[in-house]
């Protein structure tokens, strides 16, 4: 931005995409240019192409404890919910036309379901309280002799709230799948993965997606886990790539990036519990000492280590935004004014949080990369900024009088 | 985004910030659809603005409005005043973004209902 003439730019906004990292980019990079073949070709540039996106695969699977053959290459987080939901409908549609899932998913699972809906599927939206987590009881609730399969988010990209996914992945097992077998459960761990370790066998799930721009690798590719036995339809037709399920030459360098982005995942996952989660509650802390009247969103105990959610009542969370934006720190928010109409966060409502609460909402989600120095700066500019917006706000000045009443009544 | 360097200068340290007492009046607008609103005081002192300040609450464009507002129209004779347009507003403001322009109309709108008030 113009007037950002300073040299400081810190980001804390690292569930919409993260930076690459340079490990990273250097893995790739010889992909592009010495080792470009097509992994289906026979000679050797198709041969060593192939040989690395094997490796990146088993460094994939590693990654969450699958097998080498339960990973699908494809072009990332919405296209692996899209394959998951899509892909297991069509394949199992006279087994059950029922889906459950939550009112809180990321648009990639909502706008399919809302699809298959108008195809004649039934689709219940769970609610998710005032915490962010779904209920086992809601999901045991609306499991009907219909359903085929449940969808779930692991972590939501918001607020960061961690869905009980293993406990309704033990229900099923033990109270559904016995008396029907084909009934599926999907989780988008999009947003979990490489942040919190996580294993997809212990965790129970049948389909897992995965996004690599989200663990500093980069945009376009990412995966889906499919469990061993589970079938699903293609989504293109096509060449027979990545046995049959997503046809289409595989982007070797952005798969070799990725490999390796998830072998570091796997390497640094202790960082988030020893450095990112202690920087992230340090973070809260000291905002909630600094500046009043703050709503903090979403569960404190289920959740990602890395992501705050905060409502800064009496400012708008855009205006917040940007005027953070120009003293070079990156958030995002939950409010965002268009056409003279406010589009609130269908997360943030949700939760049932008040119109005034979810327009002030901001949220900062950290990476590995951050750094104290980086949070100090936060707290050290935005008090002033709220302050500011809020000696504006005609909002802000109705609650001091108020307050002043108040004092002389009492 | 692309954001003026006005308005930039106007989110980083708005101008006018305050409320006026009498005999200046003071207005308060909302927009309905989105909750931004904007209370301005106006002063006119031998036919001309003499003071102006403003409150306001809503997305950036809105508080860049309100403040780009009461220096543009300090010093306005109650004609010129009447005939401030969103365009004239837009003009020092710089470009919206696209479905943005309702917060300089909210401006205006808090301009002219002031202005109304003064004249009964
Ligand atoms: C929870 C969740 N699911 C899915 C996606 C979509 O992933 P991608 O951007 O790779 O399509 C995102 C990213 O915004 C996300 O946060």
């Amino acid at each position: 931005m113009e007037l950002l003439n300073n040299k400081k730019r810190i980001y804390f906004d690292n569930s919409a995409t993260t930076a690459v990292a340079s490990e990273v980019v250097e893995a790739m990079g010889p992909y592009f240019t010495d080792f470009f073949g097509n992994a289906s070709s026979v000679h050797s540039f198709g041969q060593q192409a192939k040989a690395a996106m094997d490796k990146a695969r088993r460094q994939v699977a590693a990654l969450i404890g699958a097998e080498f053959n339960e990973i699908v290459f494809l072009s990332g987080g919405t296209e692996a919910n899209n394959l998951a939901i899509r892909g297991i409908t069509q394949a199992y549609q006279d087994k059950g036309r029922h889906i459950i899932t939550s009112q809180f998913e990321h648009p990639a699972v909502l706008n399919t379901c809302a699809s298959l809906e108008k195809q004649g599927w039934q689709v219940t939206y769970l609610p998710v309280y005032e915490n962010g987590i779904v209920r086992l009881e809601d999901v045991k609730a609306a499991m009907t002799d219909q359903t085929l399969l449940v969808t779930l988010m692991h972590a939501n990209n918001e607020i960061g709230t961690i869905q009980p996914i293993a406990e309704i992945a033990k229900f099923i097992k033990e109270d559904i799948r016995p008396k029907r077998k084909n009934i599926f459960l999907h989780t988008d761990a999009v947003q979990t993965v490489g942040k919190v370790s996580l294993d997809v066998k212990s965790l129970g799930v049948d389909m897992l997606s995965i996004s690599a721009h989200k663990l500093h690798a980069p945009k376009g590719i990412g995966a889906l886990y499919i469990r061993k036995g589970v079938r699903i339809a293609s989504q293109q037709t096509g060449g027979h790539q990545e046995r049959d399920r997503r046809a289409g030459t595989e982007n070797i360098p952005a798969i070799v990036a990725f490999g390796c982005a998830a072998e570091l995942a796997r390497k640094n996952i202790d960082t988030y519990t020893r450095q990112v989660e202690p920087l992230r509650d340090y973070l809260e802390q000291q905002i909630a000492k600094n500046i009043p009247d703050l709503v903090f969103n979403g569960d404190h105990n289920y959740r990602l280590p890395n992501i705050a959610n905060i409502s800064f009542k009496y400012v708008d969370g855009e205006a917040l935004l940007i005027a953070l934006d120009l003293k070079g720190v990156a958030v995002s928010t939950g409010a965002a004014c268009a056409s003279g109409s406010t589009e609130q966060s269908h997360v943030l409502v949700a939760l049932g949080l008040e119109k005034d609460v979810v327009r002030g909402s901001l949220r900062f989600s950290l990476s590995r990369y951050n750094t104290r120095e980086e949070v100090d700066y936060l707290l050290e500019v935005l008090p002033a900024v709220v302050e500011k917006l809020r000696r504006i706000s005609p909002l802000y000045q109705e609650r001091l009088k108020q307050e002043s009443l108040k004092s002389q009544i009492a | 985004m692309s954001y003026s360097k006005t308005f930039l200068e106007h989110i980083e340290e708005p101008r006018n910030v305050g409320e006026l007492q009498p005999p200046a009046v003071v207005v308060e607008v909302v927009n309905s659809a989105c909750g931004d609103r904007i209370r301005l005081s106006v002063l006119v002192e031998e036919g001309k603005i003499s003071s102006v300040k403003m409150r306001a609450f809503g997305c950036a464009p809105t508080l860049a409005a309100a403040s780009v507002l009461t220096e543009v129209v300090k010093g306005y004779s109650l004609d010129e005043a009447n005939v401030f347009t969103t365009e004239d507003l837009v003009k020092v403001l710089g470009v919206l973004p696209r479905g943005k322009k309702h917060a300089a109309d909210l401006a205006v709108e808090a301009l002219h209902t002031a202005l109304s008030k003064l004249i009964v």
